[in-house]
Protein backbone atom coordinates (compact mmCIF):
# COMPACT_ATOMS: atom_id res chain seq x y z
CA UNK A 1 0.00 0.00 0.00
CA UNK A 2 1.00 3.62 -0.50
CA UNK A 3 1.14 6.26 2.23
CA UNK A 4 1.20 9.98 1.49
CA UNK A 5 3.05 11.96 4.14
CA UNK A 6 2.74 15.74 4.27
CA UNK A 7 3.42 18.34 6.94
CA UNK A 8 -0.16 17.73 8.13
CA UNK A 9 0.28 14.07 9.10
CA UNK A 10 4.05 13.85 9.48
CA UNK A 11 3.89 13.40 13.26
CA UNK A 12 2.17 10.05 12.70
CA UNK A 13 4.92 8.75 10.46
CA UNK A 14 8.13 9.52 12.38
CA UNK A 15 9.55 5.97 12.39
CA UNK A 16 8.55 5.39 8.75
CA UNK A 17 10.22 8.62 7.61
CA UNK A 18 13.37 7.78 9.53
CA UNK A 19 13.47 4.30 7.97
CA UNK A 20 13.01 5.92 4.57
CA UNK A 21 15.95 8.33 5.07
CA UNK A 22 18.07 5.32 6.07
CA UNK A 23 16.97 3.44 2.92
CA UNK A 24 17.79 6.45 0.79
CA UNK A 25 21.31 6.46 2.26
CA UNK A 26 21.55 2.75 1.41
CA UNK A 27 20.43 3.34 -2.18
CA UNK A 28 21.86 6.73 -3.14
CA UNK A 29 25.08 6.93 -1.10
CA UNK A 30 26.13 3.28 -0.77
CA UNK A 31 24.70 1.69 -3.90
CA UNK A 32 24.69 4.55 -6.42
CA UNK A 33 27.70 6.33 -4.88
CA UNK A 34 26.27 9.83 -4.84
CA UNK A 35 28.87 10.49 -2.18
CA UNK A 36 28.13 14.21 -1.91
CA UNK A 37 24.90 13.15 -0.17
CA UNK A 38 26.76 11.18 2.52
CA UNK A 39 26.14 12.14 6.12
CA UNK A 40 27.72 10.50 9.21
CA UNK A 41 24.30 9.76 10.73
CA UNK A 42 23.60 7.30 7.90
CA UNK A 43 20.50 9.22 6.84
CA UNK A 44 20.30 10.70 3.36
CA UNK A 45 18.62 14.09 3.70
CA UNK A 46 19.17 17.26 1.70
CA UNK A 47 18.01 20.87 1.89
CA UNK A 48 14.73 19.98 0.15
CA UNK A 49 13.69 17.54 2.87
CA UNK A 50 11.91 20.34 4.68
CA UNK A 51 8.34 20.94 5.78
CA UNK A 52 7.24 21.63 2.19
CA UNK A 53 8.18 18.12 1.07
CA UNK A 54 5.58 15.42 0.47
CA UNK A 55 6.64 11.78 0.68
CA UNK A 56 5.00 8.91 -1.13
CA UNK A 57 6.01 5.66 0.60
CA UNK A 58 5.25 2.08 -0.39
CA UNK A 59 5.03 -0.48 2.40
CA UNK A 60 4.68 -4.23 2.53
CA UNK A 61 4.41 -6.17 5.80
CA UNK A 62 5.36 -3.02 7.76
CA UNK A 63 8.54 -2.58 5.71
CA UNK A 64 9.22 0.40 3.45
CA UNK A 65 9.76 -0.99 -0.05
CA UNK A 66 9.89 2.17 -2.14
CA UNK A 67 9.21 5.85 -2.22
CA UNK A 68 9.36 9.27 -3.81
CA UNK A 69 9.46 12.92 -2.85
CA UNK A 70 7.47 15.88 -4.19
CA UNK A 71 8.55 19.49 -3.65
CA UNK A 72 6.57 22.59 -4.72
CA UNK A 73 8.23 24.37 -7.64
CA UNK A 74 7.24 27.73 -6.11
CA UNK A 75 9.84 26.97 -3.41
CA UNK A 76 13.56 26.28 -3.88
CA UNK A 77 13.96 22.80 -5.43
CA UNK A 78 16.64 20.66 -7.04
CA UNK A 79 16.20 21.97 -10.60
CA UNK A 80 15.95 25.61 -9.51
CA UNK A 81 18.88 25.58 -7.06
CA UNK A 82 21.31 22.91 -8.27
CA UNK A 83 20.65 22.16 -11.94
CA UNK A 84 19.00 25.24 -13.50
CA UNK A 85 21.18 24.83 -16.62
CA UNK A 86 19.34 21.59 -17.44
CA UNK A 87 16.29 23.67 -18.35
CA UNK A 88 18.26 26.05 -20.56
CA UNK A 89 16.24 25.42 -23.73
CA UNK A 90 12.63 25.67 -22.57
CA UNK A 91 13.10 27.33 -19.18
CA UNK A 92 12.04 26.00 -15.79
CA UNK A 93 8.27 25.95 -15.26
CA UNK A 94 7.28 27.10 -11.76
CA UNK A 95 3.68 27.31 -10.55
CA UNK A 96 1.49 26.30 -7.63
CA UNK A 97 0.13 23.35 -9.60
CA UNK A 98 3.59 22.08 -10.63
CA UNK A 99 5.65 19.93 -8.24
CA UNK A 100 9.14 18.57 -8.62
CA UNK A 101 9.42 14.77 -8.38
CA UNK A 102 12.68 13.44 -6.91
CA UNK A 103 14.14 10.42 -5.07
CA UNK A 104 12.10 7.72 -6.76
CA UNK A 105 13.40 4.43 -5.36
CA UNK A 106 12.54 0.78 -4.93
CA UNK A 107 14.46 -1.34 -2.38
CA UNK A 108 16.80 -3.92 -3.82
CA UNK A 109 14.75 -6.94 -2.74
CA UNK A 110 11.79 -5.62 -4.71
CA UNK A 111 13.77 -4.87 -7.85
CA UNK A 112 14.63 -8.46 -8.77
CA UNK A 113 12.04 -10.73 -10.28
CA UNK A 114 10.05 -9.31 -13.07
CA UNK A 115 6.65 -9.06 -11.51
CA UNK A 116 7.48 -7.79 -8.04
CA UNK A 117 10.14 -5.22 -8.93
CA UNK A 118 7.95 -3.64 -11.54
CA UNK A 119 4.97 -3.91 -9.26
CA UNK A 120 6.48 -1.87 -6.40
CA UNK A 121 7.70 0.75 -8.83
CA UNK A 122 4.27 0.84 -10.44
CA UNK A 123 2.64 1.31 -7.02
CA UNK A 124 4.92 4.25 -6.20
CA UNK A 125 4.30 5.91 -9.57
CA UNK A 126 0.53 5.40 -9.25
CA UNK A 127 0.74 6.78 -5.69
CA UNK A 128 2.44 9.92 -6.97
CA UNK A 129 -0.21 10.33 -9.66
CA UNK A 130 -3.14 9.74 -7.30
CA UNK A 131 -1.80 12.26 -4.83
CA UNK A 132 -1.26 14.86 -7.58
CA UNK A 133 -4.71 14.40 -9.11
CA UNK A 134 -6.31 14.54 -5.65
CA UNK A 135 -4.58 17.85 -4.98
CA UNK A 136 -4.90 19.69 -8.27
CA UNK A 137 -1.30 19.20 -9.33
CA UNK A 138 -1.33 19.22 -13.15
CA UNK A 139 2.36 18.79 -13.96
CA UNK A 140 5.53 17.38 -12.50
CA UNK A 141 9.08 18.38 -13.26
CA UNK A 142 11.91 15.93 -12.78
CA UNK A 143 15.57 15.29 -13.40
CA UNK A 144 15.72 11.76 -14.81
CA UNK A 145 18.32 9.52 -16.36
CA UNK A 146 17.82 9.16 -20.10
CA UNK A 147 17.34 5.40 -19.78
CA UNK A 148 14.06 6.03 -17.94
CA UNK A 149 12.51 7.80 -20.93
CA UNK A 150 11.38 4.61 -22.73
CA UNK A 151 9.58 3.40 -19.59
CA UNK A 152 7.61 6.64 -19.31
CA UNK A 153 6.89 6.58 -23.03
CA UNK A 154 5.58 3.01 -22.70
CA UNK A 155 3.37 4.05 -19.78
CA UNK A 156 1.77 6.64 -22.07
CA UNK A 157 3.22 9.72 -20.38
CA UNK A 158 3.73 13.05 -22.12
CA UNK A 159 7.28 14.13 -21.32
CA UNK A 160 8.45 17.54 -22.48
CA UNK A 161 12.23 17.96 -22.38
CA UNK A 162 13.45 21.27 -20.91
CA UNK A 163 17.01 21.06 -22.19
CA UNK A 164 19.56 18.75 -23.82
CA UNK A 165 20.88 15.70 -21.93
CA UNK A 166 23.84 16.31 -19.58
CA UNK A 167 26.16 13.88 -17.82
CA UNK A 168 25.28 13.89 -14.11
CA UNK A 169 26.93 11.44 -11.70
CA UNK A 170 28.13 9.53 -14.76
CA UNK A 171 24.67 9.08 -16.28
CA UNK A 172 23.09 10.95 -19.19
CA UNK A 173 20.26 12.84 -17.57
CA UNK A 174 17.58 15.28 -18.61
CA UNK A 175 15.11 17.71 -17.05
CA UNK A 176 11.52 17.11 -18.13
CA UNK A 177 8.06 18.48 -17.52
CA UNK A 178 5.39 15.79 -17.25
CA UNK A 179 1.81 16.86 -17.88
CA UNK A 180 -0.47 14.51 -15.93
CA UNK A 181 -4.20 13.79 -15.89
CA UNK A 182 -6.67 10.94 -15.35
CA UNK A 183 -5.54 9.33 -18.61
CA UNK A 184 -1.95 9.21 -17.35
CA UNK A 185 -3.13 7.41 -14.21
CA UNK A 186 -5.32 5.00 -16.21
CA UNK A 187 -2.57 4.05 -18.67
CA UNK A 188 0.01 3.74 -15.88
CA UNK A 189 -2.31 1.43 -13.92
CA UNK A 190 -2.98 -0.64 -17.05
CA UNK A 191 0.74 -0.88 -17.82
CA UNK A 192 1.50 -2.27 -14.36
CA UNK A 193 -1.66 -4.34 -14.00
CA UNK A 194 -2.83 -2.28 -11.01
CA UNK A 195 -6.61 -2.48 -10.69
CA UNK A 196 -7.50 0.46 -8.46
CA UNK A 197 -6.44 3.01 -5.92
CA UNK A 198 -3.08 2.39 -4.20
CA UNK A 199 -3.02 5.29 -1.69
CA UNK A 200 -4.50 4.56 1.71
CA UNK A 201 -6.52 7.17 3.56
CA UNK A 202 -4.56 8.68 6.42
CA UNK A 203 -7.56 10.20 8.17
CA UNK A 204 -8.12 7.12 10.28
CA UNK A 205 -4.59 7.32 11.62
CA UNK A 206 -4.95 11.03 12.21
CA UNK A 207 -8.00 10.39 14.38
CA UNK A 208 -6.33 7.68 16.46
CA UNK A 209 -3.42 10.05 17.00
CA UNK A 210 -5.59 12.52 18.86
CA UNK A 211 -6.18 11.75 22.54
CA UNK A 212 -9.52 12.81 23.94
CA UNK B 1 25.51 21.34 -40.08
CA UNK B 2 26.65 24.94 -40.19
CA UNK B 3 27.65 27.11 -37.29
CA UNK B 4 24.38 29.00 -37.41
CA UNK B 5 22.41 25.84 -36.66
CA UNK B 6 21.05 25.39 -33.19
CA UNK B 7 21.19 21.67 -32.36
CA UNK B 8 18.73 22.00 -29.50
CA UNK B 9 16.19 23.81 -31.66
CA UNK B 10 16.38 21.16 -34.39
CA UNK B 11 15.86 18.44 -31.78
CA UNK B 12 13.01 20.18 -29.97
CA UNK B 13 11.22 21.04 -33.23
CA UNK B 14 11.29 17.38 -34.22
CA UNK B 15 9.98 16.26 -30.84
CA UNK B 16 7.11 18.75 -31.07
CA UNK B 17 6.27 17.60 -34.60
CA UNK B 18 6.40 13.86 -33.80
CA UNK B 19 3.36 14.14 -31.53
CA UNK B 20 1.30 15.42 -34.44
CA UNK B 21 2.37 12.73 -36.93
CA UNK B 22 0.01 9.79 -37.06
CA UNK B 23 1.42 7.93 -40.03
CA UNK B 24 4.63 5.95 -39.96
CA UNK B 25 5.63 7.20 -43.42
CA UNK B 26 5.48 10.79 -42.22
CA UNK B 27 7.57 9.92 -39.17
CA UNK B 28 10.08 8.32 -41.53
CA UNK B 29 10.29 11.49 -43.66
CA UNK B 30 10.51 13.82 -40.68
CA UNK B 31 13.21 11.80 -38.91
CA UNK B 32 15.17 11.41 -42.17
CA UNK B 33 15.13 15.17 -42.70
CA UNK B 34 16.38 15.88 -39.17
CA UNK B 35 19.12 13.27 -39.27
CA UNK B 36 20.38 14.54 -42.61
CA UNK B 37 20.74 17.96 -40.95
CA UNK B 38 23.31 16.25 -38.73
CA UNK B 39 25.05 14.61 -41.70
CA UNK B 40 23.46 11.18 -41.40
CA UNK B 41 22.09 9.97 -44.73
CA UNK B 42 20.50 6.74 -43.51
CA UNK B 43 19.20 5.18 -40.31
CA UNK B 44 17.44 2.22 -38.74
CA UNK B 45 15.04 2.02 -35.78
CA UNK B 46 14.83 -1.52 -34.49
CA UNK B 47 14.54 -3.93 -31.58
CA UNK B 48 17.84 -5.60 -30.71
CA UNK B 49 17.19 -9.26 -29.79
CA UNK B 50 19.82 -11.65 -28.47
CA UNK B 51 21.28 -13.87 -31.22
CA UNK B 52 20.56 -16.51 -32.44
CA UNK B 53 17.33 -14.56 -32.85
CA UNK B 54 17.39 -12.60 -36.07
CA UNK B 55 17.18 -8.85 -36.32
CA UNK B 56 14.76 -8.54 -39.23
CA UNK B 57 11.45 -9.26 -37.44
CA UNK B 58 12.24 -6.48 -34.97
CA UNK B 59 12.85 -3.67 -37.45
CA UNK B 60 10.46 -0.74 -36.96
CA UNK B 61 11.71 1.81 -39.49
CA UNK B 62 14.23 0.89 -42.16
CA UNK B 63 16.05 3.82 -43.70
CA UNK B 64 19.18 1.91 -44.77
CA UNK B 65 20.56 2.22 -48.31
CA UNK B 66 19.03 -0.09 -50.92
CA UNK B 67 20.41 -3.60 -50.75
CA UNK B 68 22.13 -3.36 -47.38
CA UNK B 69 19.43 -5.06 -45.29
CA UNK B 70 19.10 -7.80 -47.89
CA UNK B 71 22.86 -8.40 -47.91
CA UNK B 72 23.02 -8.18 -44.11
CA UNK B 73 20.24 -10.77 -43.77
CA UNK B 74 21.53 -13.11 -46.46
CA UNK B 75 25.04 -13.07 -44.99
CA UNK B 76 23.62 -13.55 -41.48
CA UNK B 77 25.69 -10.60 -40.23
CA UNK B 78 23.59 -9.90 -37.17
CA UNK B 79 25.21 -12.54 -34.95
CA UNK B 80 28.66 -11.05 -35.69
CA UNK B 81 27.81 -7.35 -35.91
CA UNK B 82 30.07 -5.64 -33.32
CA UNK B 83 27.87 -2.54 -33.22
CA UNK B 84 24.77 -4.60 -32.38
CA UNK B 85 26.77 -6.57 -29.81
CA UNK B 86 27.93 -3.38 -28.06
CA UNK B 87 24.40 -1.97 -28.17
CA UNK B 88 23.24 -4.94 -26.10
CA UNK B 89 25.85 -4.12 -23.42
CA UNK B 90 25.41 -0.38 -22.85
CA UNK B 91 22.79 2.28 -22.20
CA UNK B 92 25.00 5.10 -23.49
CA UNK B 93 25.10 6.32 -27.11
CA UNK B 94 28.31 5.57 -28.99
CA UNK B 95 30.07 6.04 -32.32
CA UNK B 96 30.20 2.82 -34.31
CA UNK B 97 34.00 2.93 -34.25
CA UNK B 98 33.83 2.67 -30.44
CA UNK B 99 32.18 -0.77 -30.59
CA UNK B 100 35.04 -3.08 -29.61
CA UNK B 101 36.02 -6.16 -31.60
CA UNK B 102 39.18 -8.12 -32.27
CA UNK B 103 39.67 -8.31 -36.04
CA UNK B 104 41.98 -11.32 -35.82
CA UNK B 105 39.70 -13.28 -33.53
CA UNK B 106 36.48 -12.26 -35.22
CA UNK B 107 37.14 -11.66 -38.92
CA UNK B 108 33.39 -11.75 -39.49
CA UNK B 109 32.96 -8.63 -37.33
CA UNK B 110 35.59 -6.86 -39.43
CA UNK B 111 33.78 -8.02 -42.57
CA UNK B 112 30.46 -6.57 -41.40
CA UNK B 113 32.07 -3.17 -40.84
CA UNK B 114 34.00 -3.24 -44.12
CA UNK B 115 31.00 -4.19 -46.24
CA UNK B 116 28.88 -1.57 -44.44
CA UNK B 117 31.39 1.05 -45.62
CA UNK B 118 30.94 -0.18 -49.20
CA UNK B 119 27.24 0.61 -48.82
CA UNK B 120 28.05 4.17 -47.76
CA UNK B 121 27.65 3.43 -44.05
CA UNK B 122 30.97 5.00 -43.34
CA UNK B 123 30.66 6.55 -39.91
CA UNK B 124 27.83 5.79 -37.55
CA UNK B 125 26.24 6.67 -34.24
CA UNK B 126 23.94 4.49 -32.16
CA UNK B 127 21.52 5.35 -29.37
CA UNK B 128 20.50 2.30 -27.26
CA UNK B 129 16.98 2.25 -25.89
CA UNK B 130 16.28 0.02 -22.89
CA UNK B 131 12.70 -1.09 -22.68
CA UNK B 132 10.86 -1.84 -19.47
CA UNK B 133 10.90 -5.57 -20.11
CA UNK B 134 14.68 -5.50 -20.33
CA UNK B 135 14.32 -5.78 -24.09
CA UNK B 136 16.76 -3.58 -25.93
CA UNK B 137 16.02 -1.40 -28.95
CA UNK B 138 18.05 1.26 -30.74
CA UNK B 139 18.21 4.03 -33.27
CA UNK B 140 21.34 3.67 -35.37
CA UNK B 141 22.42 6.12 -38.09
CA UNK B 142 25.24 6.54 -40.56
CA UNK B 143 26.68 8.85 -43.17
CA UNK B 144 29.83 9.82 -45.04
CA UNK B 145 30.79 12.72 -42.81
CA UNK B 146 28.38 13.08 -39.88
CA UNK B 147 28.54 15.79 -37.26
CA UNK B 148 30.32 14.36 -34.19
CA UNK B 149 30.05 17.58 -32.13
CA UNK B 150 29.22 16.67 -28.51
CA UNK B 151 26.20 18.97 -28.60
CA UNK B 152 24.98 17.31 -31.80
CA UNK B 153 25.27 13.90 -30.14
CA UNK B 154 23.27 15.06 -27.13
CA UNK B 155 20.56 16.39 -29.43
CA UNK B 156 20.52 13.08 -31.34
CA UNK B 157 20.32 11.13 -28.09
CA UNK B 158 17.10 12.96 -27.30
CA UNK B 159 15.73 12.83 -30.85
CA UNK B 160 16.30 9.06 -31.03
CA UNK B 161 14.41 8.35 -27.80
CA UNK B 162 11.38 10.25 -29.05
CA UNK B 163 11.55 8.91 -32.60
CA UNK B 164 11.63 5.35 -31.29
CA UNK B 165 8.77 6.02 -28.87
CA UNK B 166 6.62 7.45 -31.66
CA UNK B 167 7.28 4.51 -33.96
CA UNK B 168 6.65 2.02 -31.18
CA UNK B 169 3.35 3.72 -30.34
CA UNK B 170 2.22 3.86 -33.97
CA UNK B 171 3.30 0.33 -34.80
CA UNK B 172 1.92 -1.41 -31.73
CA UNK B 173 5.31 -1.68 -30.16
CA UNK B 174 6.80 -4.56 -32.10
CA UNK B 175 10.21 -3.93 -30.58
CA UNK B 176 8.84 -4.27 -27.08
CA UNK B 177 7.05 -7.51 -27.74
CA UNK B 178 3.64 -6.96 -26.25
CA UNK B 179 3.84 -3.70 -24.42
CA UNK B 180 0.71 -4.34 -22.43
CA UNK B 181 0.87 -7.54 -20.49
CA UNK B 182 -1.86 -9.95 -21.37
CA UNK B 183 -1.15 -12.74 -18.87
CA UNK B 184 -2.24 -12.74 -15.24
CA UNK B 185 0.39 -13.08 -12.53
CA UNK B 186 -0.58 -16.75 -11.97
CA UNK B 187 -0.36 -17.52 -15.67
CA UNK B 188 3.10 -15.93 -15.78
CA UNK B 189 4.18 -18.01 -12.77
CA UNK B 190 2.98 -21.21 -14.39
CA UNK B 191 4.69 -20.47 -17.73
CA UNK B 192 7.89 -19.39 -15.99
CA UNK B 193 8.09 -22.79 -14.29
CA UNK B 194 7.18 -24.54 -17.54
CA UNK B 195 10.09 -22.68 -19.13
CA UNK B 196 12.30 -24.24 -16.43
CA UNK B 197 11.22 -27.66 -17.71
CA UNK B 198 8.78 -28.44 -14.88
CA UNK B 199 5.78 -30.68 -15.51
CA UNK B 200 2.25 -29.72 -14.55
CA UNK B 201 2.44 -31.96 -11.51
CA UNK B 202 5.72 -30.35 -10.40
CA UNK B 203 4.38 -26.84 -10.95
CA UNK B 204 1.25 -27.74 -8.99
CA UNK B 205 3.43 -28.88 -6.07
CA UNK B 206 5.62 -25.76 -6.21
CA UNK B 207 2.69 -23.34 -6.33
CA UNK B 208 0.54 -25.30 -3.92
CA UNK B 209 -2.41 -25.69 -6.29
CA UNK B 210 -3.95 -28.65 -8.08
CA UNK B 211 -2.56 -30.04 -11.31
CA UNK B 212 -5.92 -29.26 -12.91
CA UNK B 213 -5.56 -25.60 -11.98
CA UNK B 214 -2.08 -25.51 -13.51
CA UNK B 215 -3.39 -27.01 -16.73
CA UNK B 216 -6.22 -24.53 -16.76
CA UNK B 217 -3.75 -21.62 -16.45
CA UNK B 218 -1.70 -23.10 -19.29
CA UNK B 219 -4.80 -23.36 -21.48
CA UNK B 220 -5.75 -19.75 -20.70
CA UNK B 221 -2.21 -18.59 -21.51
CA UNK B 222 -2.27 -20.48 -24.82
CA UNK B 223 -5.51 -18.74 -25.76
CA UNK B 224 -4.21 -15.32 -24.80
CA UNK B 225 -0.90 -15.79 -26.60
CA UNK B 226 -2.48 -17.42 -29.62
CA UNK B 227 -0.31 -20.50 -29.15
CA UNK B 228 -1.13 -24.04 -30.17
CA UNK B 229 1.18 -25.93 -27.85
CA UNK B 230 2.56 -25.38 -24.35
CA UNK B 231 6.07 -24.96 -25.78
CA UNK B 232 4.90 -22.32 -28.20
CA UNK B 233 3.16 -20.47 -25.36
CA UNK B 234 6.39 -20.51 -23.32
CA UNK B 235 8.38 -19.20 -26.28
CA UNK B 236 5.87 -16.47 -27.02
CA UNK B 237 5.75 -15.46 -23.36
CA UNK B 238 9.56 -15.29 -23.22
CA UNK B 239 9.80 -13.28 -26.42
CA UNK B 240 7.22 -10.75 -25.36
CA UNK B 241 8.84 -10.31 -21.95
CA UNK B 242 5.82 -11.70 -20.09
CA UNK B 243 8.13 -14.06 -18.22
Amino acid sequence: MIHVITSANRHLYKPELLAHFRLRHEIYVVERRWTNLAHPDGLERDQFDNEDATYILASENSQITGGSRLVPTTRPHLLSEVFPYLASVRGLPRAVDIYEWTRMFVVKSRRDGRTMGGQTRGMVICGVLEHCLDNGITSLTALIEMFWLPLFHSMGWNLIPLGLPELINGEWSIAVKMAIDENTLASTRAFHGIAGRVCVATQRRLVTGITA
Amino acid sequence: MGQAHDYAKVAFDLIDDLDRLTEVDRVMDRVSATLSDFGYTSFLITGVPEPPQRLEPYILLNGWPKGWTEHYTRSNYYADDPVAAWCRRTVNPFEWSQAPFDATRSPRAAEVMAVAREFGLNKGFLVPIVRNTGFQACVTMAGERPDYEPRAKRALHLVSMYAHARCAALMGCKSDGQRRRVLSERERDVLAWAAEGKSSWEIATILGVSERTVNWHVEQSKKKLDAVTRTQAVIKALRSGEI
